[in-house]
């Protein structure tokens, strides 16, 4: 047993294979290596947040209704063949409802060059004075960094979107030497847009050590599409 | 007196393929709801499928595994649907982040909050490593099964799916993870 042995039963590991799996193999090569370590517990860690999807079940109601469906449309299109299908322009009620048709829409068209086009409201604008920002937490370590503990903390009307009801969120992190990039979408949710960069505090906590960053946050009237970047490194 | 006939005829055919198919809905509808990521969306898609598979229902009478081979119609169908979305970029995907974002608001609750964030992370994914994560860690299909859906060789496949789930992990190394965070309500 070694690395790439290790890494090759991980690439396509189930949760299953964990419990019949050679794991004494994998584990006593784990013991001594702490690479195929954190590569097992990422894919534990990977396989069991598969958890958390919602398991779609179709059962007997919605089989019914597939079918139910299906059959129409099938009768449907027997119909249509059975019958014997005469062109639409030697039906008189077709070629009279053409005509009709053909005259309705000349007549909207004058009439529609004739008045000043509708502003459109664009999508942005329709949301209920929401806004969201992607912004990239890029953190610089200068050495690996395992179980450290990120802590962030939003102002006031400043949130994570997806957990708005959290004023602070702090959470174990395996960070690794160099850039580490943390996406976070978060959502401006009272009154006007601030016109001062709103304050998110960024804390990391490893071992003794516990270092605090002031995040300014500019946020744009832009629902999303621009992306700010803010940087801290240790 | 030939209609009724004809009328009749088509029932037996259509309950003889109801028969058929009925086995493998759920297993079709796991797949579909992973692809679409909606209800009524899988249930369109299946439909599609199914529909396609009456008019060649000739072909099935040769098929000895109908559960996969449905399973194999279902990937092209939603293939074919996915290329023709791509053909249209100025059409608003439903599904999209942005527009998910406007319309769920407030009612993500934390769990749903977690299981988006994978998803999201799933979406950003190549045609193909999602394609793979999706059937194999999703849907729980086994290597071979899913070579059979994708008809891709086995290697190939243990590649994408070594690549995407390298890249999802990466893509969620720094977010938290339900029950291993403390997190403390305003006010």
């Amino acid at each position: 047993m070694n690395c790439e042995t290790v890494e090759d039963f991980l690439s396509t590991a189930q949760r299953s294979d964990f419990e019949l799996a050679p794991e004494n193999l994998i584990l006593h090569h784990a013991k001594q290596c702490a690479a195929c370590q954190q590569s097992i517990a990422n894919s534990k860690r990977y396989l069991n947040s598969l958890e958390t999807l919602e398991e779609p079940e179709l059962g007997v109601g919605g089989a019914q209704r597939i079918l139910s469906h299906l059959n129409a449309e099938i009768e449907r299109k027997s119909h249509t063949k059975t019958q014997g299908v005469t062109p639409w322009w030697r039906n008189g009620f077709s070629l009279g409802f053409a005509s009709a048709s053909f005259l309705c829409i000349a007549i909207v068209m004058l009439l529609s060059l004739n008045s000043a086009p509708e502003p459109r409201v664009p999508v942005a604008e329709l949301n209920r004075g929401v806004h969201e920002q992607n912004i990239s937490l890029v953190i610089d370590v200068p050495r690996d960094m395992n179980q450290a503990n990120l802590i962030l903390e939003f102002p006031a009307d400043l949130r994570w979107r997806g957990l708005e009801a959290m004023e602070k969120i702090e959470w174990p992190v395996n960070l690794q030497k160099g850039e580490n990039i943390l996406e976070l979408p978060v959502r401006y949710t009272f009154g006007k847009l601030p016109k001062t960069p709103q304050v998110i505090t960024a804390s990391i906590r490893y071992g003794e050590t516990n270092r605090s960053f002031a995040l300014p946050v500019s946020l744009s009237t832009q629902l999303s599409g621009r992306e700010l970047q803010t940087e801290f490194s240790l | 007196m030939i209609r009724i006939l004809d009328i009749l005829r088509n029932q037996t055919k259509q309950q003889r393929f109801e028969t058929q198919v009925k086995p493998h809905l759920e297993s079709m509808y796991k797949q579909a709801f992973r692809y679409t990521g909606n209800r009524a969306d899988a249930e369109d898609l299946i439909q599609d499928v199914l529909l396609e598979a009456f008019e060649k229902r000739q072909n099935l009478k040769a098929v000895n595994n109908v559960g996969s081979w449905l399973n194999r119609c279902l990937y092209h169908r939603f293939v074919d649907r996915y290329r023709s979305a791509k053909r249209v970029p100025d059409q608003l995907d439903v599904h999209s982040a942005e527009l998910q974002a406007q319309l769920v608001g407030d009612s993500l609750d934390e769990s749903g909050y977690f299981a988006q964030q994978l998803l999201d992370g799933i979406e950003q994914l190549s045609f193909e490593q999602k394609s793979a994560i999706k059937l194999h860690d999703l849907c729980g299909h086994s290597l071979a099964e899913v070579s059979g859906i994708m008809q891709m060789p086995i290697g190939t496949l243990k590649s994408h799916l070594h690549r995407g789930r390298k890249q999802l992990q990466k893509q969620l190394q720094l977010k938290p993870e339900m029950q291993a965070y403390r997190l403390e309500s305003r006010g």
